[in-house]
């Protein structure tokens, strides 16, 4: 062992030395220094989770159990905005041309309290609110996505980057635009106020949960789909979508939640999808104070107290838990309304499972003695009531995330989006054991959502056919490199792509002779039920509009829209989705 | 009823009464018999959805009867729902007609990209700003103008049911109605603009009729375009009246403590306005620029700046209108379209550079057209931004005025935007006999819509020519 080092050097074996002043406080003869060895530099982890409170409504329902809770987003290092590497929040108010000062959430001392208290006078917590639900709204859908959020464009895809502005304007709004900016507006409560929202006072949309999740999910649209925006002007199903997918998420986010869950189940004997909760005092006659008045539940109101501010009772969405009206589909063209069918349709099947897998819970406790007329749940039963409704919450969510890799490009229908669920599932669960699939058809069904390109109203029928890959040209995608590929692999793809299309244009339904942007390869790694890994690869194909018109009497709309192909990990194409559903040359349905 | 063009009989400019919306069939007589022109077919709710009274199939019906389904020319003078949507919502019948040749705005051709991309980002903008209205209360400044305006931009119903209480619309979209048009009528159309010789069909040469394209400008021509509003008071018929809702400055969210400054934010806050640099902190002054770019990202948002980006758009798709004189046996009949402001003053004055507030004497050209007319389709329904002052002072008398238009649909009248505009109307009722659309009682099958109160219980004798009503609309002989 050398003695020649500075370096401080341990042994705990003797080893001898001819050193006469050898005064080691150790081991006599080592080369142990006389003095005690300097610390080792802190090499303390950072928490894997910043746990931030929030809002699970908004503030007009105060300290009803379950409206304020705890979210655990990833942690990150922050400046004051916060702002951090993919969110930040900047506080400028337009109407006033100021900025408002910004929180640091990293400060020892906010970071001990656990971040901010819930206050509507305080921006630091709308600043704070906004940021962690931004954050959890990203990795809620990355996850589900299955791989990292990226702006894509046909011309390629860079880094994704969101700006919030909490108190953008004072206007009654709250809004995302395709460039990643969220605004939210400030207004003060309309004279016709109602539920606990007083006339006159400020009403901030950055504090309610389901308007920054909405926005959220709005700007990530944007993002990883740009293509749907060139379906607005061909089919009011896709404005319609956009406005139905952002309302889900927040819907079903919010029933991942909890805490939020809890109370609703306790109060609804475990029917978390009745309208009305059980008041806290019983009476025999009409209610005379306010622990007998039933409350609306508002697990079932979108943005309720933003909707009570301008005076609508319940919330933005009106019709939410209307009885199904298939009819009303034909009818029905303002993209909110409309896309408020399509929102139902996904709602019923989350409750019909949830109802069923209840069911099992409440057989299983009656038959150990229980009794469910007494109005109480015991805690136990309500706990696995809430896990249960939870886990299908996120189960749900995930699906409907997933299924935009199954939507069609350039636009799609809301049959589209249910054959798009159907295929999603099935290619992460083939057997369908909770029901999913079933449910979804039946739901849709009930509303009048059918798909015309299908054969049957079956699962089969609806599936998206698979490619028979014998009628293609093979692709010749460059594998080697994912799910991370470099500048030469992404372009060398992408030349490959293009070829492949131009080769199979006519099996894919494609006019050969027309335009096409081609959008970046994703590569998408999800795991299956018994936690395989899987890889996929999806892009979509758009077609520009001809430079040169085929005219003729009778030309139809063949050339507009565009096709989504999802190749497998080994870079053979499975699905090759076109809105309207007709199988393209080349497919067969398994 | 009224009685059918021939062969020697007078040429017939006829209207009909759909609402908010152009829908005219021009025939004149020739020795192959009848032939007819139509221009435009849409009609559209507005903003407080009064403008479609339900009656354009009966009216298409009509035409497809009164013409044998065979028209000679169609005219598409621009986008907008209330002069094209009628054409998808009665695709079946349009499919079976004959026709000669269509002629539609420059705006329209595929065979400039530029153009189409501008279009293209036209139609985003209307349904970007619809997104941006995702959210918005019935209390957004504006918002019902906006929503009106997009749909009219669309074809899209922006305005069906909610708070406004409306059931759907009758089908169709402005770019069902394009592709209809341009791939479905079997005739490929020809894109127009000012400075062009028209090409009429043979039938209509032969019929004895000439036309000159008064507008648009032409593509490259952007400032004309851009231009929609005159000067105030001097080049419409509107006194200034400006309004910035919600910048008052006593509602204030939060106490003085938390005003700030951009630098007690970080650099990292306004990465996306920084020019990309090697990761080294900006320069103060290229930080000081990011803010700016900033404030000016969340100023563009404002609901104002909104609305008049959507304005912007609405008066753009106007200004492309093709605007046609045609002249029979020496007949002047002109249709304007909706053109606005910079249409009017591209072939009005005798300038390269378009102004809010012309003064000068008009061009020869815009004299001799204006001062010898016999038939005037009054521009965008009677809005005051569509017939300057200018133009009507130079306007002869004694030929008739149709103006096609629904009271009630757009504007009031105590924020003087009512359409028609009654300063307007009197204007032109001084040089010309006004006939409006909405003054025509409707009788058909189906049920009956009254004229709008306060109408005359009919047309004012002409002094060339006669009226006749029909069941759904006004016949003018000449």
């Amino acid at each position: 062992m050398s003695t020649t080092s500075s370096r401080p050097v341990y042994s705990f074996a003797p080893v001898a030395t001819s050193s006469d002043d050898d005064q080691s406080l150790f081991f006599p003869g080592s080369d142990v220094p006389r003095e005690p060895p300097a610390p080792l530099p802190a090499t303390a982890e950072p928490p894997p989770v910043r746990l931030l409170k929030v809002y699970c409504f908004d503030p007009s329902l105060g300290r009803l159990p379950g409206n304020v809770i705890t979210v655990s987003v990833p942690y990150e290092k922050l400046a004051p905005g916060p702002v951090g590497e993919r969110i930040a929040v900047v506080d400028y108010d337009s109407t006033r041309d100021c900025f408002y000062d910004p929180v640091d959430l990293d400060d020892p001392l906010v970071a001990l309290r656990g971040g901010m208290e819930p206050s509507e006078s305080d921006p630091h917590f709308h600043q704070q609110m906004v940021y962690a639900v931004v954050s959890e709204t990203l990795r809620r859908f990355e996850t589900a996505l299955g791989r990292p959020l990226r702006r894509v464009a046909p011309e390629g895809e860079s880094s994704f980057r969101l700006y919030a502005y909490p108190h953008a304007q004072r206007v009654t709004n709250a809004w995302a635009t395709d460039t990643g900016e969220l605004a939210f507006g400030y207004f003060q409560a309309s004279a016709a106020a109602t539920g606990r929202t007083i006339p006159g006072q400020t009403v901030f949309t950055c504090l309610s949960h389901d308007a920054i999740v909405m926005t959220t999910t709005q700007a990530i649209l944007y993002a990883v789909r740009p293509d749907f925006a060139e379906g607005f002007d061909k089919h009011i199903d896709t404005l319609a979508f956009f406005s139905a997918f952002c309302d889900l998420s927040a819907l079903l986010l919010r029933f991942s939640h909890r805490e939020a869950l809890l109370d609703t189940i306790q109060r609804t004997g475990g029917v978390i999808y009745r309208s009305v909760l059980r008041a806290d005092g019983d009476t025999a006659d009409a209610p005379r104070i306010q622990a007998e008045l039933a409350a609306n539940n508002p697990l079932l109101a979108l943005a309720s107290g933003f909707g009570e501010a301008l005076g609508q009772d319940g919330g933005l969405r009106k019709t939410l838990f209307e009885a199904p009206n298939p009819g009303k589909l034909a009818t029905v063209q303002q993209p909110h309304q409309r896309g408020e069918i399509l929102t139902a349709a996904v709602l019923d099947a989350y409750f019909s499972i949830y109802a069923r897998r209840s069911m099992e819970y409440f057989r299983i406790y009656r038959s150990g003695g229980g009794r469910l007329d007494s109005g109480d749940l015991p805690a136990a039963l309500s706990g696995r009531l809430a896990d249960e409704a939870t886990r299908l919450a996120v189960s749900m969510y995930d699906l409907c995330v997933r299924a935009l890799d199954y939507c069609p490009a350039g636009g799609l229908t809301f049959d589209d989006f249910l054959r798009a669920c159907i295929t999603a599932d099935y290619e992460r669960t083939p057997t369908d054991e909770l029901g999913v699939r079933d449910a979804l058809m039946q739901a849709f069904r009930l509303r009048g959502i059918r798909p015309a390109g299908a054969p049957f109203f079956s699962e089969d029928a609806l599936r998206w056919p698979l490619v028979d890959p014998r009628h293609l040209n093979k692709p010749g995608l460059r594998l080697r490199g994912l799910p991370e590929p470099d500048e030469r692999c992404r372009q060398l793809n992408q030349r490959a792509l293009r070829a492949f299309i131009r080769a199979n244009a006519k099996a894919l339904a494609l006019q050969p002779t027309t335009a096409f942007d081609v959008y970046p390869l994703q590569v998408v790694r999800r795991s299956t039920p018994d936690d395989r890994p899987r890889q996929v690869l999806v892009t979509q194909v758009v077609s520009r509009p001809a430079a040169k018109r085929t005219g003729g009497k009778g030309a139809n709309d063949d050339t507009a829209g565009g096709v989504t192909l999802v190749f497998d990990g080994g870079g053979q194409l499975r699905y090759a989705i076109r809105t309207g559903a007709a199988p393209p040359t080349g497919s067969a349905t398994k | 009823m009224a009685k059918k063009a021939s062969a020697a009989g007078p040429l017939r400019v006829r209207m009909y009464r759909v609402g908010f919306g152009d829908f005219f069939l021009f025939t004149l007589p020739s020795k192959a018999g009848p032939q007819h022109v139509l221009i435009d077919c849409g009609v559209t709710k507005g903003k407080t959805g009064k403008g479609d009274i339900g009656t354009i199939k009966a009216a298409v019906a009509d035409m497809a009867k009164e013409t044998g389904r065979k028209l000679a020319l169609i005219i598409v003078t621009h986008r907008h729902m209330d002069h094209i949507i009628g054409f998808s919502r009665c695709k079946e019948e349009f499919e079976q007609f004959e026709v000669g040749a269509i002629w539609m705005p420059v705006w329209e051709t595929e065979y400039e990209e530029n153009v189409q991309k501008l279009q293209a980002e036209l139609t985003a903008l209307a349904f970007d700003a619809g997104m941006h209205l995702a959210l918005a209360a019935d209390d957004t400044p504006g918002r019902a103008e906006l929503l009106a305006m997009l749909e009219n931009a669309t074809g899209h119903d922006f305005l069906a049911g909610g708070a406004f209480g409306i059931a759907g619309t009758g089908g169709g979209t402005n770019a069902a109605s394009l592709l209809l048009l341009k791939e479905g009528m079997g005739v490929k159309p020809t894109y127009y603009h000012k400075g062009q010789t028209a090409k009429l069909p043979k039938a209509l040469v032969d019929a004895g009729l000439e036309a000159e394209i008064l507008g648009p400008p032409p593509v490259d021509e952007l400032a004309f375009m851009k231009l929609k509003d005159l000067k105030k008071g001097v080049g419409q018929y509107l006194e200034a009246s400006e309004r910035r809702p919600g910048s008052d400055g006593r509602f204030l969210p939060f106490a003085e403590r938390f005003i700030a400054s951009p630098d007690d934010y970080p650099a990292s806050a306004f990465r996306e306005w920084v020019p990309r640099g090697a990761g080294a902190r900006p320069a103060p002054e290229a930080l000081q620029k990011a803010v700016k770019k900033l404030q000016k990202a969340v100023d563009d948002a404002q609901p104002e700046v909104l609305f008049t980006a959507v304005k912007a758009l609405d008066g753009f798709l106007n200004n492309q209108s093709l605007v046609v004189l045609f002249t029979f046996r020496g007949k002047k009949l002109l249709f304007a379209g909706d053109a606005q402001a910079g249409n009017w003053e591209y072939w009005l004055y005798d300038s390269d550079t378009p102004v809010k507030a012309p003064t000068g004497e008009l061009g020869a050209e815009g004299a001799q057209v204006l001062g010898h007319l016999d038939f005037y389709k009054v521009g965008h329904h009677g809005s005051t931004n569509a017939t300057p002052i200018a133009a009507v002072e130079a306007m002869n008398k004694d030929f008739v005025s149709m103006c096609s238009t629904q009271e009630g649909a757009f504007g009031s009248v105590e924020n003087q935007s009512e359409v028609p505009r009654i300063p307007l109307m009197e204007a032109l009722g001084g040089k010309s006999v006004v006939v409006r659309s909405d003054q025509i009682p409707v009788k058909l099958k189906g049920g009956s819509v009254d004229p709008v109160p306060g109408s005359p219980e009919e047309p004012e004798t002409p002094k060339r020519g006669r009226f006749e009503l029909g069941n759904c609309y006004v016949d003018y002989f000449l």
